[in-house]
């Protein structure tokens, strides 16, 4: 016989049905279900299977600990793995199926693993399938294994994240908690109480605790109330904290948004000071057979009748060790439900004597019964003869397990309490402290008073009231029953979730498995879904008796982040989606870019790769662009390039160490190339200085390294030499509008900037600032195309007008628009190269043909002294030539490799390869052992398994005299 | 050592399982060894291992603090790659994988390489390039490796987002077949089984207090340690994380960072991932364990720690990259983070050879990718123990190249490290 | 994450910042003069102490300036904070 929806009780709405389906089978439950109450309510009892033997698993526990009823819910798009039933709150429509199970979870074919599980021992795999190899056997364990499946669709649900502060953050509210948020708020303090289930109460909403006076039910009710209405506490149900990091910074999952359209919203907490009251959770009894439908913890048991109006089964057999059962019984009484026998484990010595059908001093030695318990075999403690007791359901109450993950989370410390048998805290690193269950408290009137405590406490610590005088606790005394020695021990079950068995512990101690993490790792222990909560100081109970350690010396698994396990989407929810995952930059010019067919790519900023015209390719593109800049006039947008001004007195002695080349003989309205250098001596960046004025100069850095660069000025300023200056960026606040070809001073002059452009008075890397039809203008004549060039700075306000304009400007020389792709054949027809693309980190100045320091350069500069080093000085370093295939039209590729020998080994590499279409051949630049004096060798460079002929050459390939950049 | 088989599996089965013997033995520590190898991850473990195997006679002892396995190498991601730049890197890192290949038979254990492949993405043309040059060095210093396109991406592993509209769309990839995934605490168990039944006393809590040497030569003499004083004149240190400490005890300083790396595990899941697969632009790498968790992660935590605790912002990053990049594991929910600390030097690449003290030999900074050299790292180790030379698979890894400034610079090469 | 106190702007969650590694490192002044050991030693090797340790932080995302930490690496509790040019504060713990 199988559960069933009791006549009256329960917090359900019992007016409002809802429809679900579970297998494909439809149901009913009521609103204020969850999964696992409203299916047990329609007389399910097999949930799913396990995860190695594929044995029948029903409703074992609450919440996040339960092992036994990981489904997968939802369809399509909106499916999830491995929930647990105890975890969804039922809704309409719900769409529910048990995992890992085949053809059906009511006859499932992995089942035959349980036949075979004489083999199937813990760590079977580490001794066997070697031969004749592990990949023969992998993909058979890998579709045997892992549980739920993974939708195929992208997720169409949304996330959000929401930060929040507070002066104590409360983490549960049950009774101790909302205590301990009441009692922090009176104080003063800003208060936050989390609660992961969907209202507030905890297991007094359905327990009367143990010897318990008054109806705790309806004092908890009250104070749900009483805070909710509270001013300074804001409390967040169906909220889990998850996860506990450095300086009380708390993360917790919101499954309840209020906000129309978001599932699930990630909260980051900082908080002053933390209360832990998580409170605690039965664990199993660990005997024969003690996995199967129809074996439940008496809280969880209690609960569906309280709770959900919901009886477990007819007749129940309890299993106990003292009095930790009675709020079950009661339950069962209220519920009508036959109690066959209470087998409780202890002697009965100094206990009351009870009036009830109790067999003490005995235990259940195994459960009967394969999708639902028949019956038990009960035996006594210490002696002989045994007892059939027919039944459907095992309520077991072996003793508490704390929940305590956050707190250890924290740093904090936990110690064995032998006479609790339980781990408690002892210790924090952080400002935290735990009460209530979770601090082992038994009775509600223990968790009131150490909740108010450490609500006090709590506030006390961040300023607000006394510090409280700690309070008098009890908590039980247990005589812990760890396992039972009579039965099987290859089916009584310590984690059930992951099948692992006392067997299974008990060989891996005979293996000398003795560390806890050792064990866990052996025997896959706690490392399920469930991740321990419940399974965790079974096994150590376990191990200790096993060993004869005390448990405290077994010591405890190590709980990680997070507390129960949350969805990946949720977590990255800080993080933006898609485009803006990284933000796309665009040009202030990107309209007029796309009204002339730029095709843009991503280089930190959408750039224009060239302007497709008829459609063209790209290399075709690039290549009318190319010719065009070097036969009349081209226009680029260089508005990415890094923009810093630094102005001070010190100023040029600053750029004097930031430059490996000296810059303190610059002249006002001059301009000069220089290179950055780490401290190791390699490059880091290269760009122009310009003097503006004495003490007033811009700097440019290449586009891809200008946030660093900026970081870089600011470092070595503030933290090594504090001269007299100041560093701004100013990126983004100029647009550039590059003009570069034989034409390009026609243009300029077009333009009429208000000054003298001619070769004499503005002459190759000089500045002159302006206006341009009254657009206040600083124009560079810089080249990175090795034609004269202007680069033309506006507020980036003009970013898009000063495109137009000089592109109407530009009209009559025959200009045209250029992208990145026409630039770079442009500057590698000149040898300029761009650091990072032509070098690498252990390229030095002297590699690429800048023999610096230079004599002149006396002072010091970032770098310097690790150009002096020997290895500096090799001739068998890598230095920058080109390279000139022995077939014009071959064009080598980017990364190709010059080889040497047999077999062949790489001697350097192709960094910047392209046609020519201005000197109708191919040219490349490469990284080359000892290049500079290998010009003119003949070489070899290979890609991909293909060879071609080359010879080394000078870098340079077009306008070596420079003639046209100083015409 | 009894010989472990699917025939043992049966014959155990009839006597219950109660006669399994010892995997390793827990020896009280001996006044006196003749090579000392302090730190019982993997490489400690298979550095005892071909001391004991290939120098026999040596009294070998392994010291550890906690329990074999309990730093970086019970802690990482399983990936074995090869995908190396430099020629050094290169030919060390190709050597320990085709030992891993042969490591469950060499063993007697199975350690369950699984040779399932190695995709590292590039998302734009100047990525694809640069990943062309590695493939290029990598081809020719003999390593396994394609440089592919879009059409072998998709056969490969179908369920990444190949729109065109990705943040990152994808364009290419790096794929090395030979490389895959290994069960770390397989590759512990395994050589520390087979290096007890060569004689190796391994002794676990065992922390090591101060470093002896002889006054007058500076030599090494022994170790004190919290089970007492051991003595030896040849000392090892594999000790990733803590290399620093155990420096200073014996009175120098190394060039290395200690930083947290993470890692990450899903709850287990049915096959989705087939493949190990990364990328740079989004920070994150993934593979899924033979138990069915996806295990993810992505660069270190960016200051100096010996805090073996998660944090949130890289553990967002790469989350978030690999939704990217899978938008369906969206889903899938994150079961366990955790974090190692491991050895940053200043080019990424190891230090094994000898230390200023005579006598004392380091094994150590290999960042995050000190699991996949195991194997080849234990070898080399344990050479340069007995014999006291450096073989020349590790010679560019000495401490003295940063004097030198002979870098073998793997921050560019290795990428994101594993 | 941590909690930083910028001595400009206040406390702060950590990724605003970027830690700069260890701080009062000493360039050697001039570099010239100092033998490829020192030099090698100011580059490569860092105290790389356990416990209480001496950082610079630079705010990055915020008012851009640098600032001293002393942050105990062993446990990522933040013992003090001052400013560049400060000398550090008498430690209490």
């Amino acid at each position: 016989m199988a559960g069933y929806r009791l006549e009256k009780g329960g917090l359900v709405g019992r007016n409002e049905t809802v429809n679900f389906t579970f297998n494909g089978r439809p149901y009913v439950g009521f609103k204020g279900d969850t999964l696992a109450s409203a299916l047990v309510a329609n007389g399910v009892s097999v949930f799913g299977r396990s995860f190695k033997y594929h044995r029948s698993r029903g409703l074992f526990s609450r919440g996040a600990a339960d092992p036994n009823t990981l489904m997968q819910i939802g369809i399509g798009a909106q499916t999830s793995p491995n929930i647990p039933a105890t975890q969804v709150p039922v809704t309409d429509g719900l769409v529910a199926n048990s995992i890992n199970a085949w053809p059906s979870v009511e006859f499932d074919i992995g089942e035959i693993n349980d036949v075979f599980k004489r083999v199937l021992i813990a760590g079977f795999y580490y001794k066997s399938l070697m031969w004749p190899k592990w990949g023969l056997f992998e993909p058979i364990i890998r579709r045997a294994a892992g549980m739920g499946k993974v939708p195929k669709e992208p997720d169409s649900a949304s996330y959000e994240i929401g930060n929040l502060q507070c002066d104590v953050l409360v983490i549960g509210a049950g009774l101790a908690g909302l205590h301990a948020a009441q009692a922090a708020a009176g104080a003063g303090a800003d208060v936050i109480i989390m609660e992961s289930d969907t209202v507030a109460g905890g297991t007094s909403l359905w327990s009367i605790g143990a010897n318990a006076n008054e109806d705790v039910r309806e004092q908890v009710k009250r104070l749900v109330n009483e805070v909710h209405s509270s001013p300074n506490i804001r409390m967040l149900c169906s909220t889990t904290v998850v996860s506990y990091h450095d300086d009380n910074y708390l993360v917790a999952i919101d499954r309840n948004c209020d906000v129309v359209a978001v599932d699930e919203r990630l909260i980051h907490a900082r908080a002053g000071s933390v209360v832990v009251a998580q409170g605690a959770v039965e664990r199993p009894f660990i005997f024969e057979n003690n996995d199967r439908p129809g074996v439940i913890a008496a809280d969880a048991f209690s609960e569906l009748i309280r709770r959900y109006g919901v009886a477990f089964g007819k007749k129940i057999v309890i299993f106990t060790n003292g009095g930790r059962a009675d709020d079950a019984i009661a339950a069962a009484h209220e519920a009508g439900i036959e109690i066959v026998a209470i087998v409780d484990s202890s002697d009965g010595a100094g206990s009351d004597a009870r009036n009830d059908n109790r067999l003490m001093g005995h235990v259940i030695k195994r459960a009967m019964g394969r999708k639902r318990v028949r019956g038990v075999e009960v035996v006594p403690t210490d002696g002989q003869g045994s007892i059939k007791l027919a039944c459907d359901t095992v309520v077991v109450a072996a003793g508490a397990s704390a929940q305590l993950q956050l707190f250890t989370q924290s740093g904090g410390k936990l110690s064995y309490d032998e006479d609790s048998a339980s781990f408690l805290p002892v210790s924090s690193m952080q400002n935290v402290r735990v009460c209530g269950a979770s601090n082992g408290t038994n009775t509600p009137t223990s968790a009131v008073s150490d909740g108010r405590w450490a609500g006090l406490d709590a506030a006390a610590s961040v300023g607000f009231g006394d510090k409280p005088s700690v309070p008098d606790l009890t908590r039980a005394l247990e005589k812990p029953l760890w396992f039972v020695h009579q039965s099987s021990s290859k089916t009584s079950f310590v984690d059930m979730q992951g099948d692992v068995t006392v067997s299974d512990l008990a060989l891996s101690l005979r293996e000398n498995f003795r560390s806890i993490e050792h064990i866990k790792r052996y025997t896959t222990l706690g490392m399920g879904v469930e991740q321990g909560k419940i399974s965790g100081l079974a096994a150590i109970g376990v191990i200790s008796e096993l060993s004869g350690k005390s448990p405290g010396d077994v010591g405890t698994l190590k709980h990680r982040p997070p507390y129960s396990p949350v969805s990946l989407g949720a977590l990255s929810a800080g993080q933006k989606r898609g485009a803006l995952l990284a933000p796309i930059k665009k040009l202030p010019a990107h309209k007029w870019h796309e009204k002339h067919g730029a095709v843009f790519e991503d280089h930190g900023w959408m750039r224009p790769t060239y302007y497709s015209m008829s459609g063209e390719t790209m290399h075709g593109a690039a290549a009318r662009e190319a010719v065009a800049v070097r036969k009349n006039v081209g226009l680029f947008d260089g508005t990415p390039l890094g923009k810093f001004e630094i102005k001070g007195p010190d100023a040029a002695k600053f750029l004097n160490y930031i430059y490996a080349g000296r810059m303190d003989t610059l002249k006002v309205g001059r301009i000069r190339y220089g290179l950055m250098l780490n401290e190791n001596g390699s490059l880091f960046d290269d760009g122009v200085v310009v003097c503006l004025s004495k003490d007033h100069f811009l700097i440019n850095a290449s586009s891809g390294h200008a946030d660093a660069v900026y970081d870089w000025l600011e470092a070595w300023h503030q933290l090594e030499w504090p001269l007299d200056l100041v560093i701004q960026d100013c990126t983004a606040e100029w647009a550039v509008a590059t003009v570069a070809g034989p034409k390009a001073r026609e243009v300029l002059a077009a333009l009429n900037p208000g000054f003298d452009v001619s070769a004499e008075s503005f002459p190759h890397m000089s500045y002159r600032a302006g206006h341009i039809s009254g657009v206040p203008a600083r124009v560079q004549r810089v080249s990175f195309s090795g034609e004269i060039c202007y680069e033309i700075n506006v507020s980036a306000d003009y970013g898009e007008w000063i495109m137009h304009h000089v592109q109407e400007a530009g009209k009559l020389f025959g200009l045209v628009p250029y992208g990145i792709e026409a630039l770079e054949i442009l500057r590698a027809e000149k040898g300029y190269i761009h650091v990072d693309t032509d070098t690498d980190s252990n390229t030095q100045p002297k590699d690429i043909g800048f023999p610096y320091p230079s004599k002149t350069k006396e002072s010091d500069f970032i770098g310097r002294r690790s150009l002096m080093r020997p290895a500096s000085h090799s001739p068998n370093r890598q230095q920058l030539v080109g390279i000139a295939t022995a077939d014009p039209d071959t064009v080598l590729e980017v990364g190709a490799h010059i080889v040497t020998g047999n077999p062949a080994q790489s001697i350097g590499f192709i960094t910047s390869s392209y046609m020519s279409p201005n000197l109708g051949c191919s040219i490349a630049l490469a990284l080359m052992n000892g290049g500079k004096a290998a010009t003119g060798a003949s070489v070899d460079v290979w890609s991909l398994g293909k060879t071609v002929s080359g010879t080394v050459c000078d870098p340079v390939f077009f306008d070596k005299e420079r003639g046209l950049l100083n015409g | 050592m009894e010989r472990y088989s699917a025939f043992g599996l049966v014959k155990h089965a009839l006597t219950g399982h109660k006669k399994w013997p010892e995997v390793w033995r827990s020896p009280e520590p001996k006044p006196e060894y003749d090579v000392i190898i302090v730190g019982g991850g993997g490489h400690g473990l298979a550095t005892a291992y071909n001391l004991a195997k290939n120098y026999k006679g040596k009294r070998v002892a392994i010291l550890e603090k906690n329990w074999i396995g309990s730093g970086n190498t019970g802690r990482n991601t399983t990936i074995v790659r090869s995908d190396y730049y430099y020629k050094p890197s290169a030919e060390f890192f190709k050597y320990s994988l085709s030992l891993y290949g042969k490591l469950s038979k060499e063993l007697n254990y199975n350690v369950m390489f699984s040779k399932r492949g190695s995709l590292t993405l590039s998302h734009s043309r100047d990525d694809f390039d640069f990943q062309r040059r590695l493939v290029n060095a990598m081809q020719l210093n003999g390593i396994d490796i394609r440089h592919i396109g879009l059409a072998e991406i998709k056969k490969i592993c179908p369920i990444l987002n190949f729109s065109k509209d990705a943040r990152y769309p994808i364009y290419g990839a790096m794929w090395e077949p030979g490389a895959g995934t290994v069960r770390h605490d397989a590759v512990v168990w395994g050589y520390a089984r087979a290096a007890d039944a060569l004689g190796v006393d391994i002794i676990q809590n065992c922390e090591v207090t101060g470093i002896n040497k002889d006054l007058q030569t500076g030599a090494v003499t022994g170790l004190e340690t919290s089970r007492g004083k051991i003595n030896a004149k040849t000392i090892g240190l594999a000790v990733a994380g803590h290399s620093t400490e155990l420096a200073a005890m014996a009175g120098f300083r190394l060039p290395i960072r200690s930083m947290a790396l993470q890692a990450f595990v899903s709850e287990p899941v049915k096959p989705v991932l087939n493949t190990v697969i990364s990328s740079r632009a989004i920070s994150s790498y993934a593979s899924q364990s033979d138990r069915g968790g996806l295990v993810m992660g992505g660069g270190v935590d960016p200051y100096n720690s010996y805090a073996q605790k998660g944090n949130t912002p890289v553990l967002e990053e790469v989350l978030s990259g690999l939704i990217e990049l899978v938008p369906s594991f969206s889903r899938v929910r994150l079961l366990r983070q955790w974090a190692g600390i491991v050895d940053y030097t200043y080019d990424s690449s190891p230090i094994i050879g000898p230390s200023p003290v005579p006598g004392l030999f380091l094994n150590c900074g290999w960042g995050g990718g000190g699991f996949k050299a195991i194997p080849a790292g234990g070898e080399a180790f344990a050479h340069l123990l007995a014999t006291g030379q450096v073989p020349p698979l590790v010679e560019a890894f000495s401490l003295s190249r940063f004097k030198d400034a002979r870098l073998v610079d793997e921050a560019a090469g290795a990428g994101i490290a594993h | 994450m941590l909690k930083i106190d910028c001595p400009w702007c206040g406390s702060r969650n950590e990724d605003e910042f970027s830690n700069g590694g260890e701080s009062h490192l000493v360039r050697p002044e001039p570099p010239t003069s100092v033998t490829e050991d020192e030099w090698a030693n100011y580059l490569f090797y860092p105290t790389n102490t356990k416990g209480p340790s001496k950082e610079t932080w630079f705010h990055k995302y915020g008012c851009r300036q640098w600032f001293n930490v002393t942050r105990n690496t062993a446990t990522h509790e933040i013992l003090n904070v001052y400013r560049i040019g400060e000398n550090p504060p008498e430690e209490n713990s």
